[in-house]
């Protein structure tokens, strides 16, 4: 396991920023936390980097302690605040980072260079960072934060300050990553950007983990089928509402709920018997919006 | 945190601060030289004693270094406050906390950062001063006690960046800047009661300085500097007891304080900052 925690809490004064935190991420996993604003996410991260001390509980991050410095050395992290040193130039920040994360100096210039491009600030590099825009100050925190190349990318709400195409470039930049093996642990409030971007999913609040496991797994949680057909029996209907199957009908097009996949054909099966044309059928996923919102609210 | 140390100096370069503050020294220099030569010019007349034109001169000096304490203080003081808790309050700890660099690495490379550049300004400050009042006075000062007592003033705002860190590794730039101020202020009036309880002989107010410079040395250090500098002239010199002087020497012993003195602070400081949530 790259990260694992036990019961990891964090409490302030009158308010439990996370609470007994159980969590096992695998390498190569690309995880995603959902959660709402103040539900503990950044705390969360901030624990397992050794920015904020656990009241109680244990964490380790790549076999180390939680903020140890073998541990930070394989780690990159974009904070949800990514002020930089605003008297510095790009280049400048960069090639303090390259020299603390040891890279060899015959490689700094290339992989600073290589990394400026990635992010989209090449050219821009020579520029003193306060008079960039926040997209492009996020931009070098990202660059920052992969500079050396980790093993484990935290990432707190990456593209906060991006435009649409911004975006795009980051989900691209961390399926790169993930590509070369990069574990990366993605706090965002873009359901959609972590629909697209991660295998494993967190839920987290009030400071409590909700539910955690593959993607798949609550995308399938709820299964529906929409049916386009003529003719379809009264009888059938009726069958369909006494196993309170039937969902609902708009003309032609049926929505009915189904317990498991294998389902579907049965139905399409006793439809065509019936004497029912058949134009279409479609499995329903749930989306991940529908999913965050069940669980938030239970 | 040799990264610390360069990244902390880049830093201090290009604040708004030192770079007024040296506009300011210059103007002081400049006005410290004009005043030292009106002075020197009127008490030159035929039949004045030479001893006279040195006593003048090191009141001069001791004036000079006295008002230098309060551009050093001031330095020490805006530009160590925030040394720590700037970076926490900007958000810029995050960056670099997360990297494989060790709180004590932070804390001591700024610490040392900082006393560097307080030292070099504090020295290039008194050294001014006392050329000038040597110059224009033509001062009889021992090369090796101006010097030690130069290498002695630099302690002065090391002991006001020490507790600045102290506040600044767990509290707000602003209370560590107001509550820093205050005990600089405390250490002034401290230094000031003892001075004139030596010249009224009361042993009250003597005790009321030397436990106000148990609190904050600032002050005593100041004093043996300006004693040490001054050599034996401005041992025996009555005007050693004007409230630029040191009427009261205090002894090696604060030196030694003085020294245990920041490294408890700044062990205090490694404490807090270690212990802080970003």
């Amino acid at each position: 396991m790259l990260i694992e925690t036990y019961n990891l809490s964090k409490q302030y004064e009158q308010n439990t920023a996370c609470h007994e935190i159980c969590l096992s991420i695998k390498e190569g996993q690309v995880f995603g936390l959902l959660g709402p604003n103040g539900a503990g996410k950044s705390t969360l991260v901030k624990m397992l980097l050794g920015l904020v001390y656990p009241t109680s509980g244990q964490a380790r991050v790549l076999g180390f302690p939680a903020g140890h410095q073998k541990a930070k050395k394989q780690t990159g992290y974009l904070p949800e605040l990514f002020r930089q040193y605003e008297w510095l130039s790009a280049a400048e920040l960069l090639q303090l980072y390259a020299r603390i994360y040891e890279i060899p100096a015959s490689q700094q210039k290339k992989r600073i260079a290589e990394t400026l491009q990635l992010v989209g600030l090449q050219g821009r590099e020579r520029e003193r960072i306060k008079g960039y825009s926040k997209g492009m100050q996020q931009r070098l925190a990202l660059a920052g934060a992969i500079l050396h190349k980790p093993a484990l990318l935290f990432l707190d709400e990456p593209t906060s300050a991006l435009d649409p195409i911004g975006r795009r470039e980051v989900r691209d930049i961390i399926a790169l990553l993930s590509n070369n093996g990069t574990t990366i642990f993605l706090n965002s409030h873009l359901l959609s950007e972590v629909e697209m971007t991660c295998t494993h999913l967190g839920f987290i609040n009030h400071g409590n983990m909700i539910d955690s496991g593959p993607v798949e797994d609550f995308m399938q949680q709820k299964h529906e089928i929409t049916i386009v057909a003529e003719e379809v029996p009264a009888s059938m209907l009726n069958r369909w509402r006494l196993e309170k199957r039937f969902i609902a009908q708009h003309d032609q097009t049926y929505t009915l709920a189904v317990d498991n996949k294998e389902e579907i054909p049965l139905l399409v099966e006793a439809l065509v018997a019936g004497g029912s044309r058949i134009y279409q059928v479609e499995s329903i996923q749930s989306g991940l919006e529908e999913v965050f919102m069940e669980l938030i609210q239970d | 945190m040799k990264y610390i140390v360069q990244l902390t100096l880049k830093e201090i370069m290009n604040k708004r601060i030192l770079h007024m503050g040296i506009v300011m020294t210059v103007l002081y220099l400049l006005l410290f030289g004009v005043a030292s030569h009106y002075s020197a010019k009127s008490i030159g007349i035929p039949g004045s004693e030479p001893w006279f034109t040195q006593q003048i001169g090191y009141q001069m000096l001791t004036m000079g270094w006295y008002i230098s304490t309060f551009l050093c203080g001031a330095l020490a003081i805006l530009t160590g406050s925030g040394s720590l808790s700037g970076e926490v309050e900007s958000g810029t700890i995050l960056g670099l906390a997360s990297k494989p660099v060790s709180r004590p690495a932070i804390v001591g490379g700024k610490f040392l950062a900082y006393t560097i550049v307080t030292a070099v300004y504090s020295t290039v400050l008194v050294g001014a001063v006392a050329l000038l009042a040597g110059y224009f006075f033509k001062l009889q000062v021992e090369p090796i006690a101006l010097l030690s007592g130069i290498g002695l003033f630099m302690l002065f705002p090391v002991i006001l960046l020490a507790l600045a860190h102290l506040g600044s590794a767990r509290f707000s730039t602003m209370a560590t800047g107001v509550v820093t101020f205050m005990l600089f202020a405390l250490a002034i009036i401290g230094g000031f009661i003892e001075q004139i309880g030596v010249m009224m002989q009361n042993a009250s107010m003597v005790n009321i300085g030397v436990v106000s410079s148990l609190v904050v040395p600032s002050d005593a250090i100041y004093r043996l500097a300006v004693s040490v500098a001054a050599g034996p002239m401005g041992k025996s010199s009555v005007v050693s007891f004007g409230p630029f002087g040191a009427a009261s020497t205090p002894s090696t012993a604060m030196l030694i304080y003085a020294l245990v003195y920041i490294i408890i602070v700044m062990a205090f400081a490694f404490r807090f900052f270690g212990k802080r949530d970003f």
